[in-house]
């Protein structure tokens, strides 16, 4: 069935009237095309929202001006208090992401021209003499916003400091995109002042002790590095379309020679510690970045003349090919658990051989060079190990022992041998030392030092255990050895050198000699060392941690790994303590970037210790969110930072600032 | 693409589109023109690049809106008699209009009459000889999607004018009576 439709001629007719007539339409399109631009001349920021006018006045617009020194002269009409009020919210952004980027590329630029000798300094000298001007006015204030930058990062408040930033920052957005509209400002002017601007955080979030304090559960330079991502992104458009590199005979030889060096250096450390393959990274980053430079340096100086002209995309995109496979690996890295198979060959595979055949070069520091299986390095992923009732093939730590037991017979290395269950029956025999020391445990037939604690206890407790394998310990001797041992345990009460590690000790012996510790008694007691032991509030190191020893002076707790895991164990006997935040624990934990390898597999297993803690789960995704508030913050600024540049227009830049006089077309 | 083509590409549907908000005849081509204006001057800042139709299609129509919206405030705030009902916007007009037949008056009252959408594309497409391309590109839709929508606008309007009809005769055979 046919469907009857209004023809189109009828519609035609129907709307003729209302058609316009094309000339005279264009005319006027035209007309007030003319009127627009004389209005833009005279007034560029007439267009403006009443805000937008009252943060404009807060800014130096010779910088968007490129030459137009006539727009200085622009007087703002008065706006309504709470805009102005709402313009100073966005002086803290003003000040860090433009200024310090206009007034850098700004005397650069002069420097270039006055070199070149063109006539176009006078455009730059105009605005570098306007941001001095303008410094003069708003000193107080710049004084004021870098002070409250850095102090609140120094006092660990760096959440703080970037909702600051976010918010000064997406007002800043607001005036650029109308100062854009308004014809002033340009995508390569906006770049680089936000490029500096983001730098100056990326700086002031990597200073030390940034990131200690509070929960966190990645690692806080991450913070820094996206922030320094961003720059690298924004760098590509700092030149306008081409990026001129500086002539290389300006690299001084110095700075090529101190590359090679630390190229070298890390080969030699990678050399010698194969573990760390990190060095071998940026031994082959280093050196072919300093082959590349003296390449490049040698043939500016046959050639005498710059060295490269790179494209915006291709330096951008050689950034970037740096830029994303170490972040990715860094990244990786920090959320990506360690398995429990990697703990496991990490154990096993613990050997002096396996090391390069020497002794680790950290470890000429400290006793270790005599005891390469360590607590902390070592006995801590053992246990785990041994602990998790995972198959495993200790023949190499073994081997290691069996030196130890041959050489120096070091009571360290026996204890955690003994702890680990590394010793043998038949290896009891060869211990040189453990008839005198178990008598000068036990032979007291008077009783006379039962009230008495053992010192060094740390020493003694291969011995205990040594007894005990042997079954040479008679009741009395037993009770004798429980006796002490509760002494110790309430002597260190009032020990000025009291260490959890001697409480955990103590507490496996007595399991050990089948005098299980009465818990209830010691409970509260050892629920109050936890808290006292806990770093809490940390200004140089990773807040969370237990400490080995409780000192006056707060700030020399730090935390350590062989004493956080001793803590966890005892709260598995004892309990966790009241108001224990265990969180705070899984962010002194927290994965370290990929070149603080050492102790990752020590950290994966005292954080798997932790959550099998009875009663404690794993954080949900709301709390990672939540305390990772400042690297979220961070991103936030970043995407704001690129929004802004990569929708403000593109202008062609003068040919000064991108080529040089003499060169081609 | 210069300033007169650009002009001659986008002025009818413009118009139309503005006519369809609901703006008088003559405050619509005025809008238009400062919306051309105002296009033409931050072309550079049109995401996606100016030179693509679909692309400045979409950002014309952006700032034709606000244009509109600005027009439509300063109206409201002068308080001068301003009714948004969209079924009077032919009748609102101040253009010369010809003579007219009983038919196209009758056709004019259904265009009112029309969905908001259906009339849209009529007022568009129909005031001057645009293609169904450059609407659809005004609008960011389909050129299928405008060619549907125009089919059921015709055939609405048949309905329409059918019903007009019919009732008038109703009506004249009453009054016979």
């Amino acid at each position: 069935m046919p469907v009857n439709l209004v023809s189109e001629d009828d519609l035609r007719a129907a709307l003729h009237p209302f058609r316009v007539d094309a000339k005279t339409f264009e005319a006027n399109v035209r007309k007030r095309l003319e009127q627009a631009r004389q209005q833009r001349l005279l007034d560029p920021l007439a267009g403006l929202s009443p805000f937008s006018k009252a943060a404009a006045a807060l800014i130096p617009l010779q910088i968007f001006a490129q030459g137009n020194v006539g727009v200085v002269a622009i007087k703002q009409a008065p706006v309504w208090f709470g805009y102005k009020l709402l313009s100073y919210l966005a002086f803290p952004a003003i000040c860090l992401f433009l200024l310090v980027g206009a007034s850098i590329f700004s005397l650069k630029s002069i420097r270039k021209i006055q070199r070149t000798n063109l006539p176009e300094v006078e455009g730059d000298e105009a605005t570098q003499q306007a941001l001095a001007q303008w410094g003069r006015d708003h000193r107080g204030g710049i004084w004021l916003v870098v002070a409250a930058l850095l102090l609140l990062t120094w006092f660990h408040f760096t959440w703080l400091m970037f909702v600051g930033c976010i918010v000064s920052c997406g007002l800043m957005l607001c005036v650029l995109s109308s100062l854009a509209k308004a014809g002033l400002g340009n995508r390569q002017v906006i770049a680089r002042s936000l490029g500096m601007g983001l730098m100056f955080l990326a700086q002031a979030t990597a200073g030390p002790g940034a990131g200690n304090d509070g929960v966190h559960f990645l690692d806080q330079g991450l913070v820094a590095a996206a922030l320094y991502c961003g720059v690298s992104i924004l760098l590509g458009f700092y030149g306008g379309r081409r990026v001129q590199l500086q002539k290389l005979s300006k690299i001084p030889v110095w700075f090529l020679t101190v590359l090679m060096i630390e190229a070298l250096s890390a080969l030699a450390v990678w050399f010698i510690d194969p573990d760390q393959s990190y060095c071998l990274i940026v031994s082959i980053v280093l050196g072919c970045t300093s082959i590349l430079l003296a390449l490049l340096n040698l043939r500016s100086f046959v050639n005498r003349r710059p060295i490269a002209w790179i494209g915006q995309r291709w330096f951008a995109g050689t950034v970037v090919v740096f830029a994303i496979p170490v972040l990715t690996a860094w990244i990786s890295a920090l959320l990506t658990p360690v398995p429990a198979a990697e703990i496991k060959r990490y154990v096993e595979s613990f050997d002096v051989e396996l090391r390069g055949g020497a002794v680790s070069y950290r470890s000429l520091a400290s006793h270790e060079w005599q005891n390469p299986i360590t607590r902390s390095e070592w006995e801590i992923p053992a246990r785990w190990v041994v602990d998790s009732k995972v198959a495993h093939d200790f023949s190499n730590p073994r081997r290691i022992l069996e030196n130890g037991i041959a050489g120096a017979q070091n009571p360290y290395l026996l204890g955690v041998a003994f702890r680990v269950g590394l010793v043998q029956s038949d290896d009891l025999v060869k211990l040189r030392d453990y008839a005198k020391e178990r008598q000068a445990l036990l032979d007291d037939p008077n009783h006379v030092l039962e009230k008495l604690p053992i010192t060094g206890l740390e020493q003694l407790d291969w011995v205990i255990r040594a007894a005990v394998m042997q079954n040479e310990l008679s009741d009395e001797q037993r009770d004798y050895l429980a006796t002490r041992l509760n002494v110790t345990m309430q002597q260190l009460e009032t020990d000025e050198y009291q260490k959890l590690e001697e409480v955990l000790l103590i507490t496996e012996l007595l399991d050990v000699i089948q005098r299980p510790i009465d818990r209830d008694r010691y409970q509260s007691r050892v629920h109050a060392w936890l808290r006292r032991h806990q770093d809490l509030t940390s200004r140089y190191h990773i807040a969370g941690g237990f400490t080995e020893y409780v000192v006056q002076d707060e700030k020399l707790n730090w935390g350590s790994l062989a004493s956080t895991s001793d803590a966890i164990r005892l709260m598995s006997i004892y309990g966790i303590p009241d108001g224990m935040n265990l969180n705070l624990v899984r962010s002194f934990l927290r994965e370290k970037p990929f070149w603080l390898v050492r102790d990752k597999w020590t950290r994966a297993a005292i954080l798997d210790q932790l959550n099998q803690l009875p009663g404690v789960t794993s954080p949900s995704l709301f709390q990672y969110l939540y305390y990772e508030q400042t690297l979220l913050a961070a991103l936030v600024l970043i995407a704001m930072c690129l929004y802004a540049t990569f929708t403000s227009p593109i202008v062609e830049l003068k040919a000064t600032e991108t080529e040089p006089a003499n060169s081609p077309s | 693409m210069d300033l007169a083509e650009f002009i001659e590409t986008y002025r009818g549907p413009l118009i139309g589109l503005i006519a369809s908000w609901g703006a008088p005849w003559d405050h619509a081509a005025e809008i238009a023109e400062e919306s051309f204006c105002e296009a033409w001057l931050n072309r550079e800042a049109c995401r996606g690049g100016w030179n693509h139709p679909d692309m400045f299609g979409r950002w014309l129509r952006g700032v034709a809106l606000n244009r509109y919206r600005v027009w439509a405030r300063d109206r409201s705030r002068r308080r001068v008699r301003f009714v948004s009902d969209s079924s009077e916007i032919l009748d609102r007009t101040t253009a010369p209009i010809a003579p007219s037949t009983e038919n196209l008056d009758a056709l004019r009252g259904a265009i009112e009459r029309l969905p908001d959408k259906l009339r849209q594309v009529v007022l568009m497409h129909y005031l001057e000889e645009t293609s169904v391309k450059q609407v659809a590109d005004l609008l960011s839709v389909t050129v299928k999607t405008i060619e549907g929508r125009l089919y059921q606008a015709r055939r609405e309007l048949r309905r329409l004018l059918d019903d007009t009809h019919s009732t008038a005769r109703i009506v004249r055979m009453l009054l016979c009576l």
